[in-house]
């Protein structure tokens, strides 16, 4: 493990351009440019907002609608967007794969730096949100960090082990929309913690994505420390996924060329 | 000192597995649990047993025919894959111009690909700002710099490809056939560069199919068949062998294709072999001897004149391609008939090289529908005199030279 951060360090140029490469390229070949990073996210709080505050009502705790929803599906477009593309970076580069060797990683790695960068131009509007809500900046944001360093763990360990197993099973990438799908209603999202009834909580508790987007809303929206036992969990989880699929990856490299 | 250590390597490619789906995944799960293990049956062997080293400074070539793991040994140098036994040791930075223009995209400008290819061969920012003005010279694009490479001819892309990763500056260089691509002028200024580099003492591998490339490069060659060195050392004598000595010897002869797991076609090429002017089988030729193609075939069903070709081809690229349709060959075939289509070339005016054949049937000569076809169905190896030219293509011809008298 450690030699292969020492070889991915000496790679560190090739990761940056690789990173520069696919920001440039998914701002270049779309038509609205920069605007895809908000409207995905942004897109789907107003869906959600009708159909939450009119059809059904969630309970909110009292939280506007809008940036309840977006404050988690800022954090949630991250991640899911990062594993959508993120899942077949390695075949769609199989040219360089076979010909050229460097560490396979960085294909993934700058697939989830691309969609972090998505992640802070979406996040601007949240900061306009903030300002119109008059959400309050407290002493809790310095948890901010900490779940986002853990929510970029979680997502890397997914995209390396996903992307690795399409290289095989190629119907994975058709499969990664579905999961993602389920993966958000066992997510609270569209719902908050508090609806999950009480004795399923521990249970639930294990999708670390739930406790890490409950901690955002905790923080910023209620000024309330994160739920420890939450985040803790999240953490040990996150970093499991993380360390198994990087040793998967670095196993699976050995026969990438053969396959691809 | 040896630079490159390649000792007694093999590697084996699983045939037919891999790139599954989940469809096939499971079942094969399933297989595991109850017990039913991997086939071995499956493997080949594209290198077995090889061993070589390379001093520092040394230019090595590979040659032999395709198939023979030249290309297999570039990609174990190079690390994009690993040898299923053996040991290999690399002293240095080393680079390869395998694949020109692999990390190309074709959305950025030739500027940014510049940079990015830069960088996945392993060059620091610095140098690549450094070396810029020659790289874009090199590749004698002027204006285009800032166009994307989606707009550049293949020509254009070729050479920026070559430019890149012909300024990298490496211990060890592997080159593979790139010389193959670029027009006429380009290809001398790849050879001028790769000459450089020679002179300037780094170590190379040189896979090539261009005889005098080897000849003009290589201290030492490797001659390789079914991924076994057949000759190792002095390089006249390792082309020498491959081009003409290895006649009628255990290269691969008529691939034998009634296993092909094809649906049931109309009518079915079985057999595709080469003979010489006396009717045996062979798979290396001299220039000017005979060369026949024979093309055998099944019918599976009731079909009327029905055309065939055959192609000579370097590569992919077509040299002379014929059809029965020129020469008014007609017949009738019933399902379960057998036959042969012969081609016979009474000179085969083609010099040293490489070369392969594709054949095929069709229902008519300007029909689309093919009933069967086979993209290299058989390949085989030209030798020339040094007095016959060289290059391509054999065109008798003799020389004068004399004093034209000063009035």
């Amino acid at each position: 493990m450690t030699s292969n951060l020492k070889e991915l360090f000496r790679y560190r140029e090739l990761l940056w351009s690789w990173v520069v490469r696919d920001i440039k390229v998914r701002y270049k070949q779309s038509l609205l440019g920069i605007a895809w990073a908000i409207l995905q996210p942004l897109s789907a709080t107003i869906i959600f907002t009708v159909v939450f505050s009119r059809f059904v009502r969630v309970p909110t705790g009292g939280i506007p609608y809008p940036i309840f929803y977006y404050s988690a599906l800022l954090p949630w477009t991250f991640s899911s967007s990062s594993i959508t593309f993120g899942v077949s970076c390695l075949v769609n580069n199989m040219g360089l794969v076979t010909k050229i060797y460097f560490p396979r990683e960085i294909l993934p790695i700058s697939a989830v730096v691309a969609s972090f960068v998505d992640f802070l131009i979406a996040a601007v509007i949240y900061a306009g949100m903030m300002v119109f809500y008059q959400v309050p900046v407290g002493p809790s944001w310095v948890w901010m960090p900490v779940l986002l360093l853990i929510q970029v763990i979680l997502t890397l360990g997914v995209v390396l082990f996903a992307s690795a197993l399409n290289v095989f099973y190629r119907d994975i990438r058709f499969v990664v929309p579905l999961g993602m799908q389920l993966w958000m209603y066992l997510t609270p999202i569209i719902y908050p913690l508090s609806m999950v009834p009480e004795r399923f909580r521990g249970l639930y508790l294990l999708n670390p994505m739930a406790g890490l987007i409950d901690s955002y809303r905790r923080i910023i929206l209620q000024a309330q420390w994160p739920d420890l036992a939450g985040v803790s969990v999240a953490a040990v989880i996150s970093l499991g996924i993380f360390i198994l699929a990087y040793i998967y990856f670095k196993r699976a490299e050995a026969v990438f060329a053969d396959i691809i | 000192m040896a630079v490159i250590e390649f000792e007694n390597v093999r590697k084996a490619y699983r045939i037919g597995r891999g790139r599954g789906s989940l469809r096939d995944a499971i079942p094969q799960m399933f297989g595991r649990v109850i017990g039913r293990g991997h086939d071995d049956a499956n493997l080949l062997w594209a290198l077995d047993g090889v061993s070589f080293e390379v001093g520092a400074g040394e230019t090595l070539g590979l040659i032999g025919p395709n198939g023979a793991g030249k290309t297999t040994i570039l990609k174990l140098l190079s690390r994009v894959t690993r040898p299923t036994s053996g040991h290999i040791a690399v002293k240095g930075r080393l680079s390869a111009l395998i694949e020109l223009g692999a990390g190309f995209h074709p959305d950025l400008t030739g500027r940014e690909n510049i940079y990015l290819n830069g960088a996945i061969l392993g060059l620091k920012k610095q140098e690549i700002d450094r070396k810029f003005e020659q790289i874009v010279d090199f590749a004698e694009l002027g204006d285009f710099i800032d166009t994307p490479v989606k707009r550049y001819s293949s020509g254009m892309y070729v050479r920026l490809g070559f430019a890149v990763a012909a300024h990298v500056d490496p211990d060890v260089l592997l080159i593979d056939e790139v010389l193959a691509v670029g027009d006429y002028m380009f290809k001398d200024k790849c050879v001028q560069r790769i000459n450089e580099f020679r002179e300037a003492g780094k170590t190379m591998v040189i896979v090539s199919h261009n005889k005098e490339m080897i000849q003009k490069l290589c201290t030492r060659t490797i001659f390789l068949n079914e991924g076994q060195v057949v000759y190792q050392g002095d390089t006249q004598k390792a082309l020498d062998l491959y081009h003409t000595g290895y006649a009628g010897g255990t290269l691969r002869t008529g691939k034998q294709l009634g296993e092909r797991g094809n649906a049931i076609r109309e009518m079915q090429i079985t057999k595709v072999v080469l003979l010489d002017g006396k009717g045996q089988e062979r798979n290396s030729f001299l220039t000017a001897e005979p060369m026949v193609v024979q093309i055998h075939f099944r019918a599976n069903a009731s079909v009327d004149d029905p055309v065939f070709y055959s192609r000579i081809r370097e590569g992919y690229r077509v040299l002379h391609g014929t059809t029965t349709a020129r020469f008014d060959i007609k017949g009738h075939f019933e399902a379960g008939d057998e036959g042969v289509a012969e081609v016979r070339y009474e000179s085969l005016n083609l010099l040293n090289g490489e070369y392969n054949i594709n054949v095929g049937i069709k229902r008519d000569h300007f029909s689309p529908l093919t009933f069967d076809q086979i993209d290299a169905a058989v390949s085989f190896t030209v030798g020339s005199r040094f007095d016959q030219g060289g290059a391509l293509v054999y065109l008798p011809h003799h020389w004068q030279v004399h004093r034209v008298s000063q009035e």
